[in-house]
């Protein structure tokens, strides 16, 4: 019973609580236990929230004996552990805020709790979200589910797992440069980076606060649309929202006909994996099969990968730079205030945090810098052109997730700077500010590979309807391709 | 000092903060006031907790216009926000939320007058931004109040157009009447609503570069920046004069010493990493808002002033007195337009109203002030006694009528002072006496009696003639009963 709740949809879950089959504190208890089971192996949460989780199912349970409503009612889901939860400590994976306990409330997590769901948890990331595996973390790696040999991705790494695990219905990460994409590619799973300003960053510890974006993470793309319901709107509290006014779930299965998509060319895919090149291809092929049209488009990817190092970097040395330990996190010692913030930030920050501060102060700084970061906007203002002028022929583009599989653990330790280039494929849409959906294309043989619809603004019902359509066709030969499926 | 104005100019620019009266900080809701107990106006917003978002309300752009309308700057339809990076305590973000690239306004300038005459001080800009928290330093340790971390401020810059130190003061008076008028701010140097950084370099007349120039911080009264500039010239002429170099510098006044101190020596330009606020979307001001600010606008000081001597035939000087704010203007206009006695009642108001007015008292209504200026124009009130009417009025709250009556304030008539005219002559027999032997003077001995004996109530003009007249009487009926006098009534 509590295997079967665990590996249901959110659909599937809210049948059964509907239906009596199970109530929420059961489905709650379902993935509590699984969470005891697995975590050991996975490591995909930084804190639990048992009690917490108890309570909101009992809650759940209440208003469903009164045969009341809400979207997400029951549903057991975890978050990131870069979104705040009034009580419940918020780390963001790093020494500095080891401790830190927020006494506010993340606006996705306001949602979701009016939308009737029950946390799980926090999960695990990469250090302030930096990083592609979610290695660097207080709480040691998270490992992919499929394969424990193997990374999860990151930096929504935790997120990822808790779902491929069965830890979670569906989880909630964050994405500056792929970040949410990329670990649902390496296990399997969707994800939408919904465009720039649909869903509130209120509460979300920030990286790049002109890139980041909250960004869920489920098994189907089904699910993906009852989440992103819940979490799209203008909230007031984060100016640079706007309003939805959207049903992500109506018009999932209207069908490609008619539809025209761009694919990158092949030589935009030198470098991948064998069987993420088959899959775009496959993709391509099934699309034209279902009725849409197929062009070949060149997207500025690479220009993309060098404006995203260095404005994601530039953003970030000025938004941490509040972690001076003066008046909450990890304190350092010293006689003055000076001292004591070199100190702070000496401790309590990690190597690729240093490195990424160090190199955005300098992109920005005028004495040393040159003006780099000016010119880099410049660049960044070309390249939206030069995507919306490809996005407006097209009604979607598709392209690979990442160059392959899930790599190895310990991938990148002699050459932390190398895993930059893991982002090629997914920066772009946080440059532009474009939607982008993850979803399973095929596989290795052993680990899934992943695809990527990306549209022009504001287009996600657009992305949602071809990936169901993709998702359908191609389910049977992810199933098939990505043998590790089976496993867990 | 001297021959220094032949020989050299001063160079004066000044960098003011004022913060903006919306009753709360720029990006959240937090809403300090002076003299709150530290850190209990403060929120994760302006506390700059992570994950916390700015929060941006236009009541500070509409002061910030109103402001930039007030002295013929251009508006900046489409402006933004910057980072400026540093670490500092008192700084909870590592970085300030302000306008670097493209304030709200830019050009204008403030009208002054001093005895060099008018000139027009231009500005380069007005700018908002967000206040820094406050450093407490007491006994060796360093407290931070963060209440005022986010309150909303603009910086208003000048160009380097002031050229003495009166000028300097006349620009601040300017400035500070001028934005105190139309609610923009309290403008309290002592409270640090208002704070003025200068900026001074000396060069020799004639000469076309600018001289190395020192900032002076933080100088917290309009004298101080008065004193603060003047002491600065001196010190810079004289290092000159000796043929030495004027550093850049960053000063500050000593208030005890009236000297101005090092604070430190100025670095090449700061680097402070500015770029484009990423969580405020660029500020747009619609021709919808934009018009609804410019309807709201209040008079200038200068205007109000013009009305009242128009309107009113109120005196200049204290035309300026009583536009000192709008409060107060409105409640002189009501209080003269209260009695058809004008001038009379200005001077009234004035001498007894004005100074609690000026700080937002009102002591009467403008009722009862009519009353009372209506007594006195009609004759019926010494101008001592209606100064005290005022005040019994203003203490009591007591109809002004019953409280002249009780007080005895009234005037006399002829009829009722008589009897006083008698009992002062009898209490003065050798002033008397004096008078009849031609000693005019004597009878202001005896009218004081008079006053004294009638508690003031007698009209010492209608006192005098009725004494006058009540002595020559007596004066010919001696005559004509008395044998001889040495000397002639008339001849003192």
């Amino acid at each position: 019973m509590g295997h079967d709740i665990v590996s249901l949809t959110i659909a599937e879950l809210q049948k059964g609580l509907a239906d009596r089959a199970f109530s929420a504190a059961e489905a709650a208890e379902a993935y509590l236990g699984r969470m005891e089971e697995k975590e050991p192996v996975v490591n995909a949460y930084l804190t639990k929230t048992p009690a917490l989780a108890r309570e909101q199912a009992a809650r759940a349970d209440e208003l469903l004996k009164n045969g009341e409503h809400a979207p997400l009612l029951g549903v057991p889901y975890a978050l990131k552990d870069n979104l705040a939860v009034r009580g419940v400590r918020l780390s963001c994976a790093s020494a500095m805020l080891a401790d830190f306990v927020p006494a506010y409330d993340a606006a996705v997590y306001e949602k979701l709790c009016g939308a009737g769901g029950v946390l799980l948890g926090k999960t695990n990331l990469d250090e302030f979200a930096m990083g592609s595996s979610t290695e660097r973390s207080i709480a040691g790696p998270t490992r992919n589910p499929l394969d424990p040999s193997r990374s999860a991705g990151g930096s929504s790494g935790g997120s990822a797992a808790a779902v491929a695990a069965g830890e979670a219905a569906f989880a909630l990460g964050s994405d500056t440069g792929g970040s949410a994409r990329q670990p649902a590619a390496f296990c399997g799973l969707v994800a939408m980076k919904p465009t720039y300003g649909l869903v509130s960053r209120r509460g979300m510890i920030e990286l790049a606060s002109s890139l980041d974006c909250v960004c869920p993470i489920t098994r189907t793309v089904t699910d993906c649309a009852a989440v992103l319901n819940v979490l799209a709107g203008q909230d007031p509290g984060d100016m640079t929202t706007f309003p939805s006014g959207e049903d992500y779930l109506s018009g999932l299965e209207s069908g490609v006909r008619g539809m025209r998509f761009g694919i990158v060319g092949e030589d935009m895919l030198d470098g991948c994996a064998d069987a993420v090149k088959s899959a775009v291809r496959r993709a391509a092929s099934l699309l034209e099969k279902l009725g849409a049209q197929i062009e070949q488009v060149r997207l500025p990817l690479e220009m993309a990968l060098e404006v995203y190092l260095v404005v994601a970097s530039a953003e970030a040395s000025s938004n941490l730079a509040r972690f001076d330990g003066i008046r909450y996190g990890l304190a350092g010692e010293g006689d003055s205030a000076l001292q004591i913030m070199k100190s702070s930030r000496t401790k309590g920050l990690g190597d690729e945090v240093k490195r990424r501060i160090v190199t955005g102060a300098y992109a920005l700084s005028s004495t040393w810098g040159g003006g780099y970061y000016r010119k880099i906007k410049t660049a960044q203002q070309t390249l939206c052109r030069e995507t919306d002028e490809i996005l407006a022929g097209v009604d979607t583009v598709l392209l690979p997730t990442a160059a392959g599989a899930a790599f190895p653990l310990g991938s990148w330790a002699e050459n932390p700077t190398a895993q930059y280039v893991s982002d090629r494929f997914t920066t772009i849409a946080n440059l532009t500010g474009s939607p982008a959906i993850q979803f399973p294309g095929g596989g290795d043989g052993e680990m899934p590979v992943g695809l990527t619809l990306m549209g022009r603004k504001r287009s996600e019902s657009v992305l949602l309807r071809a990936a169901f359509a993709l998702e359908a066709e191609l389910s049977e030969t992810v199933r098939k391709e990505a043998g590790r499926y089976e496993r867990i | 000092m001297s021959g220094f104005e032949e020989k050299y100019e001063a160079v004066i620019g000044l960098e003011v903060h004022v913060e903006l009266k919306t009753g709360r900080k720029i990006f959240c809701s937090c809403s300090p006031r002076f003299g709150d107990e530290p850190n209990t106006k403060v929120c994760p917003i302006c506390l700059g907790m992570p994950g916390t978002l700015p929060r941006f309300s236009d009541e500070a752009a509409a002061l910030a216009v109103r402001a930039g309308l007030a002295f013929g700057c251009k508006i900046n339809r489409k402006s933004w926000f910057d980072r400026k990076n540093y670490y500092y305590p008192d700084l909870p973000k590592g970085y300030q939320i302000t306008q670097a690239s493209r304030p709200i306004c830019v050009g204008g300038a403030v009208p002054i007058e001093t005895s060099r005459g008018a000139r027009r001080i231009e500005l380069t800009r007005i700018h908002m931004e967000e206040d820094a928290g406050k450093l407490i330093h007491r006994g060796g340790e360093t407290l931070i109040d963060y209440n005022r971390a986010g309150v909303p401020l603009i910086e208003i810059v000048s160009e380097p157009q002031l050229r003495t130190p009166e000028e300097a003061k006349a620009y601040l008076n300017a400035l500070r009447r001028t934005l105190r008028y139309i609610g923009v701010s309290d403008c309290k140097m002592n409270e640090g609503s208002l704070r003025c950084d200068v900026n001074i370099s000396v060069r020799r007349r004639g000469e076309g570069d600018l001289g190395v120039k020192c900032e002076i911080k933080n100088v917290n009264s309009v004298n101080y920046v008065g004193r603060a500039l003047e002491e600065e010239i001196i010190r810079q002429t004289s290092l000159l004069e000796r043929g030495e170099a004027v550093e850049a510098e960053t000063r500050r006044f000593n208030e005890d010493t009236g000297h101005t101190e090092k604070m430190r020596k100025k670095e090449a330009q700061v680097d402070y990493r500015y770029f484009t606020e990423p969580n405020l979307p660029v500020m747009v001001l619609t021709d919808e808002w934009f018009d609804a600010v410019r309807r709201a606008m209040p008079p200038l000081p200068d205007d109000a002033a013009k009305e009242l001597v128009e309107k009113h035939g109120v005196r200049g000087e204290n035309a300026t007195l009583l536009t000192d704010s709008p409060e107060l203007t409105e409640y002189f206009t009501r209080c003269i337009e209260a009695t058809p006695y004008r001038a009379q009642g200005e001077n009234l108001f004035m001498s007894e109203l004005w100074e609690k007015a000026a700080e937002g008292e009102e002591l009467l209504s403008p009722q009862a002030f009519g009353e009372i200026c209506a007594f006195f124009g009609e004759g019926r009130l010494v101008s001592t006694n209606a100064r005290r009417l005022i005040r019994l009025t203003a203490e009591s709250g007591e109809e002004p009528r019953l409280i002249a009556e009780r007080e005895k304030l009234f005037k006399l008539s002829a009829a009722e002072t008589a009897p006083y005219v008698e009992r002062a002559i009898a209490s003065c027999e050798k002033a008397a006496a004096d008078f009849l032997r031609g000693k005019r003077t004597a009878a202001r001995q005896i009218l004081g009696a008079v006053m004294r004996l009638s508690e003031g109530r007698a009209d010492p003009i209608e006192a005098e003639a009725l004494l006058i007249e009540r002595l020559e009487q007596l004066g010919q009926s001696e005559q004509s009963e008395g044998p001889d006098h040495p000397e002639r009534p008339g001849q003192a």
